[in-house]
């Protein structure tokens, strides 16, 4: 925001090409602001000013729409097309404002000028400056204040989300003697019955009771099963059998 | 050193250890099998497609080649120990011979035996094996299949190469090796479905089965083979050295393996050799199931397992028998068994036992050389049979093994339907087509051409055309531009005059047409024609039968050969060949034989047509003559391609009207006369037998059916039939089995048989098989019975008239856990039963008796209340004890096969999965003498295995 006259600094025609290159004005309202430069001092600060409103207003403007518009959106409220660089203003006709023909402010800001910029009622209003849809049709503050009512790209889930969270944990709200909120969760002292997937692995388990039978042991402690008792086998009978003969 | 076994009964328990898993679980179509004295290395593993062996050694699965046809079903296996890889001597020498004989060393240690021909009978252990063979001849495939490859850039001699193997070395198909069964020009043949009858053993075609695969003539993928023999020598030089009439067997084994399929034949029977990891095609029931093999089966052979039942030495022989005076045995010991003439004269034969007394041997088939003194002989099991057991029936069926056919009683002959025949020595004969005369044929072609020509190849074949026709030559050697030096007779042709400069016409090639030729004689020459392919080469000697005309009936050596099917004789004969009986609706002729008169009247006769998947028909033989059956209305044979075998008309296991014994309808006359057959061991009801006929089965009177007019108790009545008997007389008075007389086919079928006189329902709940005639194949069940009418349950899909036989059965219907197993080794009646259970939860097993060829179904279990269903299976340890595993309990008995007791043997404490049918249970015995049982999971990889102590 700008605090006062003296606010306003003086570019260099370096730093013009600067904000050009960063904003991509058009030609025409560069050049308007370099010829405005080279008037005489005395109106130079008034010009300066009247420039910068304008610049200003159009930057504004600009960067607003560029954080709440989606891109494609951007270019069409601007008036170019999605694959141009060159971003203008357009008047309530839809119309593009030649700052050639409209770059002078009127003196008094209650005479409307061709930047059709009004006073009226004691407040200042840009009356028809808004702010589009992708369909080309212009937001309604009025009823269309949510960003969720702008359109389903600017549709904010974590939003949805915590709407959802909240309307869940609804039911677990309390209120103290106090007044104030809070979540009460219940203790569950009844057993727990596990059910394991047969492709999941089941971590440490302290203790097992009775297991009523095991198909396949294919491993314990990536020893194969079927090894670990073909080997018990082959004891027993290099024990049992095998010793009692001779050859 | 001496085995020690300290091993206490009651203080040591059996302990079952886990061997390895196999690496595909088993299921109702999986099997195992070892060898017959269980004294192998590996148990063979076949589930589904896939064919392992576990290496009882190494403790470890190895997969082998898998089967042509994919099991279906369920499988039985059975491994043979006295069977291996086949195939013809190509050349023979003092102490080896060439053979083509799969190269590299794997035939180094094993036994070669002669099969036929020249030096038959001798066996040698082979010492060593040329490893790469020779190569003969190479090159690519043109075309190609899994039965042939062609290379058209050939131009081979007719049957050069018969017997030697080619060798796939890339494209498709490469690392396969296949014996070669004839050749032409550019042509080289491995299969060829008339040989499944004429050499079924060297008839291979190439797999086609992953990871091999059938020969290609695609670009890029075009088969390379080789054309290769090798030389091998023996321990020691040969007796008789063999020639290329010789075939032989390296004793390498193999397995049998049964299965279903859906559709006719609707069975699979196929042979794998190991030696050379290929299964083999063979031929299948055919016309003798009537439907898909199911339920659950099992096979079983015998053989020469174990030392011999008789050795010794003939002290004399006649046409069809072998005496030895020093013996005692006793009548009818040994019938089924084989006879086989090891040494002196006749060496090499081998034959089924139709009869034995206590000195005398009679054989199925006259010997092709009769033994003499000289003659040492030996009594095995019959290496040649194969039976089949189960499919929800009482029918047994028997494979023969050396001519690949089946039958469901016992074979006395087979051959192939031959109007006129040609023969190589001691080789199957080829049937002849046609036999021409022709005048003017080129006897003698000098080999030294005229005029040489320019621009000829070797093997260029070229037409004779001054002064006669068809006449052809072939180009044996050439010189620089193709200038012909040599050439030979390749084609007779006729009305040609001998000379010089005889101009030529090339046939294939580039030669200038400037070669001309000096024909040296002319005579009159027979224009042969075959109705297969054959194996015969240029020169070779053959005999020829059949012919009307007597001057055709000799042995010549032929004069040229240009074809599979043609070729050319010198003949005397004053005519065309024509055949003394031909093929017909009534009459099937096979020229090579030479039966006795009416010999095999009564007995049926089994019609095939070629290849391994045959369509059958069976009917009653009504006459014979030497060369020609006679039989009811068939289809008639085809000359050179359809096959047909002779067999008993009772079928295996059929029921006995009176089992006393001295009321029993089968013995040895022990004299009588013109019009009476006496047997002394008798007691019969008088006229227990009037109306009944009577067969001779072996001794005087061998073939003949007699109706019997009245009886005593020791002595039969009947009108003269031409011969009297004496003790060699051997006979059967038909019981349970015959013609039917009447039939009908209406809720309830009958059969009638007015030569009976039955007991009234003395059947019921027996089965009835139509054994030939109408309705063949079709069994059933028997709800009651009059003293001559058969009431069925049910009516035949095909009814049965007139011209049907039948056999009722003894047994019921097999069932699921049904297996059976030689019991070669015993102490008590050693090889004389197969034991086999009965399934479908009963608790029978029953036995059936070898010699004579019936089951005995009351051979009860003691103790007996366990029953046997789906997932029994059973072993037999060589000696006194089989073991029974229960279903799929993993509880397994022994059962002392000479006492019939049952005791306990093991309890397996692992689980099986659930029951499936197949055995997967086999006995080892270590060289030191101890055994092993081996029993595989149900539904599971699993395989445990204990000492039996």
């Amino acid at each position: 925001m700008l605090t006062s006259g003296n606010s306003f600094r003086l570019l260099t025609k370096a730093e013009k090409n600067k904000i050009r290159l960063s904003f991509n004005f058009p030609k025409e309202t560069l050049a308007m602001a370099e010829n405005k430069f080279e008037t005489n001092n005395a109106k130079e600060t008034e010009n300066k000013k009247r420039m910068f409103l304008k610049l200003a207003g159009v930057v504004g403007l600009s960067a607003f729409a560029t954080l709440i518009v989606p891109k494609k959106a951007e270019a069409l409220v601007f008036g170019s097309t999605p694959a141009s660089n060159v971003v203008g203003v357009k008047d309530s006709a839809n119309l593009r404002i030649n700052p050639a023909e409209k770059s002078q402010l009127p003196t008094a800001l209650t005479a409307l000028g061709n930047l059709k910029v009004a006073i009226s009622e004691g407040s200042l209003s840009v009356g028809n400056v808004g702010i589009k849809k992708i369909d080309g049709s212009q937001i309604n503050p009025a009823s269309e204040e949510g960003l969720a009512a702008v359109g389903v790209s600017v549709n904010d889930q974590g939003l949805w989300m915590l709407r959802k969270i909240t309307s869940l944990l609804k039911p677990l709200g309390m209120v103290t003697g106090a007044g104030s909120n809070r979540l009460s969760v219940d203790v569950n002292s009844g057993a727990i019955t596990a059910s394991i997937a047969a492709t999941q692995t089941l971590g440490t388990v302290t203790t097992v009771g009775t297991v009523s039978s095991m198909t396949n042991l294919v491993n314990i402690g990536n020893v194969n099963g079927f090894s670990m008792v073909k080997d018990s086998a082959r004891n027993a009978y290099a024990n049992s059998i095998r010793s009692k003969i001779s050859f | 050193m001496a085995l020690t076994n300290n091993l206490k009964k009651i203080v040591d328990l059996p302990i079952f250890e886990l061997c390895n898993q196999a690496p595909t679980a088993t299921s109702a179509v999986s099997g195992t099998t070892t060898t017959d004295a269980s004294d192998g290395r590996y148990i063979y593993y076949l589930v589904g497609a896939l064919f392992y062996r576990y290496d009882c050694q190494a403790d470890m699965w190895q997969q082998l080649a898998s089967p042509n046809i994919t099991p279906a079903t369920a499988v039985a296996l059975k491994y043979t120990t006295y069977n291996g890889y086949r195939g013809n001597i190509l050349a023979g020498s003092a102490s080896g011979a060439t053979i083509g004989g799969m190269g590299g060393y794997r035939l180094a240690g094993q036994r070669i035996r002669i099969t036929n021909g020249t030096g038959i009978g001798q066996e040698r252990t082979i010492l060593s094996v040329q490893t790469t063979g020779d190569t003969l001849d190479m090159g690519l495939a043109t075309t190609a299949s899994a039965n042939l490859l062609t290379d058209t850039t050939k131009r081979w001699e007719i049957n050069q190469f018969i017997g030697y193997q080619v060798r796939l070395v890339y494209g498709t198909g490469a690392s396969q090796v296949r014996r070669i069964l004839h050749n032409d020009s550019n042509t080289l043949y491995f299969y060829d479905p008339n040989y499944q009858q004429l050499d079924p053993w060297n008839n291979t075609p190439f797999s086609a089965i992953a990871p091999y695969a059938a020969p290609v003539a695609t670009a890029g993928l075009q088969a390379n083979f080789y054309i290769e023999g090798q030389t091998i020598v023996v321990d020691s030089p040969w007796t008789v050295q063999p020639d290329d009439s010789s075939s032989f067997c390296i004793l390498g084994g193999g397995v049998w393996l049964a299965s279903a399929f859906a559709t006719a034949p609707f069975m699979s029977w196929q042979y794998y050799d190991v030696l050379s990891d290929a299964w083999i095609t063979k031929t299948a029931i055919g016309g003798l199931l009537t439907a898909a093999l199911g339920t659950d089966f099992s096979i079983e052979r015998t053989g020469e397992v174990g030392t011999p039942f008789v050795s010794s030495t003939a002290t004399s022989a006649g046409a069809r028998t072998l005496t030895d005076t020093v013996q005692t045995m006793t009548d009818n010991f040994y019938v089924n068994y084989e006879l086989r003439i090891t040494g002196g004269t006749g060496i090499g034969q081998k034959q089924r036992i139709v009869s034995n007394s206590a000195t005398r041997f009679e054989v199925a088939k006259p010997w092709d050389i009769i033994p003499s003194t000289d003659s040492t002989y030996v009594v095995y099991g019959n290496t040649d049979i194969v039976y089949l057991v189960g499919n929800g029936a009482s029918t047994m069926y028997q494979y023969h093994v050396e001519n690949d056919y089946w039958t469901i009683s016992e074979a006395i002959d087979d051959g192939q339907c031959r109007n006129m025949s040609v023969a190589y020595p001691a080789q199957e004969a080829f049937a002849m087509t046609s036999g021409v005369r022709n005048t003017g044929g080129i006897t003698a072609l000098n080999a030294t051409p005229t005029a040489g020509g320019t621009g000829y190849a070797i093997g260029d074949l070229f037409n004779i055309t001054t002064g006669g026709t068809v006449g052809k030559g072939r180009v044996e050697a050439i010189s620089a531009g193709g200038v012909v030096t040599v050439v030979s007779l390749y084609s007779s042709g006729l009305t040609y005059t001998t000379g010089a400069s005889k101009a030529t016409t090339i046939i294939s090639g580039s030669g200038n047409n400037g070669l001309t030729v000096n024909i040296t004689s002319v005579g009159t020459v027979g224009r042969i024609t075959v109705a297969s392919n054959c194996n015969l080469y240029n020169a070779d000697p053959v005999t020829i039968k059949g012919c009307t005309d007597a001057a055709w009936n000799t042995t010549y050596n032929i004069l040229a050969i240009d074809s599979l099917t043609t070729f050319d004789i010198i003949i005397t004969a004053a005519g065309n060949a024509a055949a003394t009986a031909s093929q017909t609706t009534s009459i099937i002729v096979d020229a090579t034989k030479t039966w006795t008169i009416d010999e095999h009247v009564g007995k049926i006769v089994t019609l095939s047509i070629a290849g391994q998947a045959p369509t059958t028909q069976q009917r009653r033989i009504t006459a014979n003559t030497a060369t020609t059956l006679t039989m009811a209305t068939i289809v008639a044979g085809a000359n050179g391609t359809s096959r047909y075998c002779i067999s008993n008309p009772e079928a295996f296991g059929r029921a006995e009207q009176w089992e006393q014994f001295d009321k029993r309808n089968v013995g040895f006359a022990t004299g009588g006369s013109s019009t009476t057959l006496v047997d002394s061991t008798k007691n019969w009801y008088v006229n227990q037998w009037a109306g009944y006929k009577f067969r001779v089965y072996a001794g005087t009177g061998v073939g003949a059916e007699v109706t019997i007019t009245s009886n005593t108790a020791t002595t039969l009545t009947y009108t003269a039939p031409g011969f009297t008997v004496d003790t060699t007389t051997k006979y059967i008075i038909m019981d349970s089995f015959g013609l039917a007389t009447a039939v009908t086919n209406t809720t309830n079928a009958t059969i009638t048989d007015s030569t009976k006189n039955w007991k009234v329902n003395q059947w019921a709940g027996r089965r009835l098989r139509i054994t030939a005639g109408t309705g063949i194949g079709q069994e059933i069940a028997i709800t009651s019975n009059t003293a001559t009418v058969i009431t069925c349950t049910g009516v035949f899909t095909t009814a049965p008239d007139t011209t049907s036989c039948y056999t009722i059965f003894s047994i019921p219907a097999r069932s699921t856990g049904i297996q059976i197993n030689w019991i070669y080794n015993n102490t008590g009646y050693r090889g004389r039963w197969l034991f086999s259970t009965r399934g479908g939860g009963t608790n029978v097993n029953d036995a059936f008796i070898i010699n004579e060829s019936l089951w005995t179904y009351t051979a009860l279990l003691n103790p007996q209340t366990e029953t046997v269903n789906t997932g029994t299976m059973t072993a037999y340890d060589g000696a006194n004890k089989m073991y029974l595993q229960k279903d799929a309990t993993g509880r397994i008995f022994q059962v002392d096969v000479n006492t019939i007791s049952v005791d306990g043997a093991f309890q397996l404490t692992d689980l099986h999965g659930a029951a499936v049918l197949g055995n997967r249970m086999e006995i080892m015995n270590t060289t030191d003498g101890l055994k092993y049982l081996y029993i595989m999971q149900h539904t599971g990889t699993k395989m445990w295995r204990a000492l039996i102590f």
